[in-house]
């Protein structure tokens, strides 16, 4: 990790992100950019390995900003850095190709940690998060998605350990696997998100409150 | 509102369709009109009292055993001939008592002339007094009473009418259901074939020594007809079903046919005597396999057909070729099957149970487990008259103990008992509710009692009781009539299916022109309900969305500065606050969450916060935690308190080990927070701590808190009830 990039219109949380980024990569150049327009200038010069990104920005929405990134800079990691934790911030991020979600709430080592078990090659994944996932993935919405849409069992055990407030390690002690497997299956979870286009149909209908969302 | 409209065939249905109780009712009428006069036959006749039994065709009967053994008879003995006393003496052969005269004398000549002996003996029978002659030369006398009382009847007397009665009622509550079915109709006529074949063959067949000649041979001459009408309708069911074989329709002249052999077989013109209709029988049988195997072929390709039709097919060959091996091939073969007949109509009874369990299991003539109910819903308000029937006869007291003893069983036996089925079975004919919409539109719409895409159906369960509702796949117009009367068709409300009941009041009544316009009013209404509520939901949903922005743009972004600037004890504060509007906005709070799912919520957020400052957390949950959902103030308080009481565990008593502990006991939801840090016991606390704040929202949510401890460890106990009813329990709580 050499270039980070902070897209964040709060200067002090901008700071507080770009001390996130030094601690948890040392020696990283962490540039921040109030807005779209400004990080897309940045983007440009310096072309990021890590990207924290908040998703409401005074000239639009940062879920743009990582579908943009995704394309034109496939090695950067786009990580969503927000206080929203619902399914409207949430899923289309993920969607848009987020490979991680942070609460700017928490304290700053937990996101550091977070941020570090990335370079390992862990999507970090909080509890709150995985309790929707798993509501998007519930056999009642998605029994007629496609069979590489639907989740395995080890998978699923991993989001219910997850939802459960297990960590990463916990889950994969628990499973009898490895931690780099357990990692393996949150990574197709995350993959699965996006073919499941059924899955997106249900999302939207438990947003209008049609569908019953308790688990 | 959608108009009401009737299909043409709804006001001519009216005439020709009849409510399926209705046809149930006059089969179990004529049912108990064939019983009645099956007994009558059975009983009217004169009662000797002697049993005789056959041991060789041309020799005399011996006495078997008797009500009042004639002097100076003993069992055994061989009886020669009965006579009128002083009059002329009949010698009796052994084949006078053949149960079957059919299979024993196969020719009509032998036929005849075993009727006209037959006639004779009934005529002895019917003198004040007789003279029984043994072989030995003895003479006994012997005065027959009027009636064979009921008790008198056998065993296979009453086996062989539960045989009828079962067969035809199975046929008849097919086509009560299914009327548009040719299947159907066929099935009905096999039924009472059944009926007529085994009604006429229980009387004869239990007869004592003798029946008159011509009241013999009618019943015999119905039970041919009966036989050979089962048969030939029975063809008529497998051409027809599952599906038709071809374009012709072979029914009718079927029936007919067997009809025209069975005039043939009376008038005694048939060649082969009585064997002439063994044979047509023993054929249609051989027919009926290969129209069989035809519809087996025609299956092919579609298992779950195949599956009904194999069940279908085995519950007739077997009960009928298990009949036709023990009756009509001895009689072809000139064998005396003897009373083996009258056990083999049982096999007619397995036809009628496997359709019945075909019916529950493969929806045999497209019917359903429904039909049992409606069956025994006219069976069971038949009972009711029949109890009557039955106490009436049973008041026959002579004493003046009669009044104290008929009022002591009708008070004490009589009246309950028929209460009792008068309210099982009878209440549901009178529950035409059409009159309560009121009552009705209260009890759909009470809050939280039925979702959405419930309040339709059960809308109409309420209104009509029908026996069978099923959604939709094709939109629907309007409110109509369909099949007759049968059936009622509502369109959806909302974005929902359509619904059709069938079968209104139970299977009692038909639907009418009133029905659809009170479905259609209902229905109307529910219409709005149902647009009114996805209003409130878009409502509420953007309501949340605008105040969430707010979170953000203003609160959330000035807290979350405070917090970012802020470190310690303060930061953790900010936090909470940030929690708790996250919970008061979206997800968790907003709407019912289940316990397993809040519980993630709270342990994740445990977790963090313990791990924060480097204590265990021990988290267990000892019981399978319901599916009971949470509302928005128990989300809300609980998650408070619990946030609370580990900020205070953490802060006051520096532990190295939290552990909570989550069950739920009694319906309520318990939680135990237990840390091994050092504190003052909790008798010593001053309040101030926060304590009183969690006491009271515990209090408001109708639970409790307490607390338990020494110098080295706490304990803070949780209860809230999941049921809201149960009245508030104000607990002490040490600290005050």
């Amino acid at each position: 990790m050499r270039h980070g990039l902070v897209v964040e219109d709060l200067a002090a949380s901008a700071q507080w992100l770009a001390r996130v980024l030094t601690e948890a990569f040392p020696g990283i150049l962490a540039v921040t950019a109030e807005n779209l327009q400004e990080a897309r200038a940045q983007a440009l010069k310096t072309e990021p390995d890590i990207a924290l990104v908040d998703l409401d920005l005074p000239d639009g929405s940062g879920v743009d900003l990582i579908r943009e990134f995704t394309r034109a800079y496939p090695s950067c990691r786009c990580i969503v850095a927000t206080i929203y934790a619902d399914d409207r911030h949430l899923f289309p991020a993920l969607r848009a190709g987020a490979q991680g979600y942070l609460l700017k709430d928490q304290p700053i080592d937990r996101v550091v940690a977070a941020l570090q078990a990335i370079g390992g090659g862990e999507p970090p994944l909080s509890p709150a998060i995985a309790q929707r996932l798993l509501r998007v993935f519930s056999d009642e919405l998605t029994q007629n998605a496609s069979e590489e849409a639907r989740l395995t069992t080890r998978e699923r055990e991993t989001l219910v350990l997850i939802a459960k407030g297990f960590r990463l390690p916990d889950v994969a002690q628990q499973l009898g696997v490895t931690r780099h497997t357990a990692a393996g299956f949150i990574k197709a979870i995350y993959r699965k998100l996006n073919i499941s286009s059924r899955a997106e149909a249900a999302l939207e209908a438990a947003r209008m409150g049609l569908v019953r969302t308790d688990l | 509102m959608s108009s009401v409209a009737t299909n043409s065939a709804d006001s001519a249905g009216q005439v020709r369709a009849l409510p399926p109780s209705r046809v149930i009712g006059f089969a179990l009428a004529l049912g108990l009109a064939t019983v009645v006069l099956c007994l009558e036959l059975a009983c009217g006749r004169p009662h000797p009292g002697i049993e005789l039994r056959s041991v060789s065709p041309g020799l005399s009967p011996v006495l078997y055993a008797s009500t009042a053994l004639p002097a100076p008879f003993e069992p055994g003995t061989a009886i020669a001939a009965i006579g009128v006393v002083g009059g002329p003496r009949l010698a009796l052969r052994g084949d006078d008592l053949s149960e079957e005269p059919d299979s024993v004398f196969p020719d009509f000549p032998a036929f005849n002339q075993f009727m006209q002996r037959q006639q004779r003996i009934a005529e002895i029978l019917r003198a004040p007094e007789i003279e029984l002659q043994a072989d030995d030369g003895r003479v006994a006398r012997l005065q027959p009473s009027a009636h064979r009382p009921l008790s008198d009847l056998p065993f296979i007397f009453w086996l062989q009418l539960v045989c009828a009665i079962g067969s035809w009622l199975t046929g008849a509550a097919i086509v009560a259901f299914r009327p548009e079915q040719t299947a159907a109709k066929y099935a009905a006529v096999a039924g009472f074939g059944a009926l007529l074949m085994i009604a006429c063959a229980a009387v004869y067949s239990s007869r004592e020594l003798a029946l008159p000649g011509e009241l013999f041979r009618g019943l015999s001459g119905g039970n041919h007809f009966g036989s050979l009408l089962t048969i030939g309708a029975f063809m008529a069911v497998l051409w027809y079903y599952p599906q038709p074989l071809g374009h012709a329709k072979p029914g009718p002249w079927l029936l007919l046919g067997f009809v025209l052999a069975w005039i043939a077989d009376f008038m005694q013109w048939a060649p082969f005597g009585n064997v002439f209709t063994q044979v047509l029988i023993v054929s249609g049988y051989l027919v009926s396999v290969v129209l069989g195997a035809l519809q087996w072929r025609a299956a092919r390709g579609d298992p779950l057909r195949r599956a009904a039709l194999q069940w279908f097919l085995m519950s007739w060959f077997v009960g009928s070729g298990a009949f036709l091996a023990l009756v009509s091939v001895p009689a072809i073969v000139g064998l005396n099957s003897g009373n083996l007949q009258s056990y083999a109509f049982s096999f007619v009874l397995v036809i009628a149970v496997g359709l019945a369990l075909g019916i529950s299991r493969y929806r045999l003539f497209d019917l359903e487990i429904w039909w049992f109910r409606a069956v025994m819903l006219v069976v069971g308000s038949f009972s009711v008259i029949v109890l009557d029937v039955l106490f009436a006869a049973m008041l026959h007291f002579e004493a003046p103990a009669a009044l104290v003893a008929s009022l002591i069983l009708s008070s004490w036996i009589y009246f309950p008992a028929r209460q009792w089925l008068m309210s099982r079975f009878l209440t549901g004919a009178q529950r035409l509710r059409v009159d309560d919409v009121p009552a009705l539109l209260r009890d759909v719409l009470a809050p939280n009692a039925y979702a959405v895409d419930e309040l339709l159906p059960e809308a109409l369960r309420q209104l009509f009781s029908p026996l069978a509702l099923r959604p939709l796949a094709e939109a629907q117009e309007e409110v109509s009539i369909a099949d007759e009367g049968l059936a009622l068709r509502v369109p959806g409300i909302g974005s929902g299916p359509g619904w059709e009941a069938r079968f209104a009041g139970d299977g009692q009544r038909l639907f009418t022109r009133r029905d659809a316009q009170v479905g259609s009013a209902v229905r109307a209404v529910l219409d709005r309900v149902a647009a009114y509520q996805v209003a409130v939901e878009r409502g509420v949903e953007q309501e949340r969305a605008r105040v969430a922005q707010d979170l953000h743009d203003d609160i959330g972004a000035r807290l979350l500065t405070l917090l970012h600037r802020s470190d310690g004890e303060a930061a953790q504060s900010i936090r909470d606050v940030l929690a708790s509007l996250r919970l008061t906005v979206y997800g968790l709070g907003a709407r019912p969450q289940s316990i397993g799912n809040c519980l993630a919520h709270w342990r994740a957020e445990a977790g963090e916060r313990c791990e924060a400052i480097g204590v265990r957390l021990e988290w267990s949950e000892r019981t399978p935690l319901s599916a009971t959902l949470l509302d928005a103030p128990q989300q809300l308080n609980l998650a408070r308190v619990l946030r609370e009481a580990l900020s205070n565990a953490l802060r006051h008593a520096r532990p190295t080990r939290i552990g909570i502990d989550v069950a739920i006991v009694e319906q309520a939801l318990e939680i135990t927070l237990v840390n091994d840090g050092a504190t003052l016991p909790p008798a010593q606390w001053r309040s101030g701590l926060g304590l009183r704040g969690m006491d009271q929202r515990m209090q408001r949510l109708g639970g409790s808190l307490t607390l338990r401890g020494d110098t080295s460890t706490t304990q803070l106990a949780l209860r809230l009830p999941l049921h809201g009813q149960e009245p508030r329990r104000v607990d002490p709580v040490s600290a005050g």
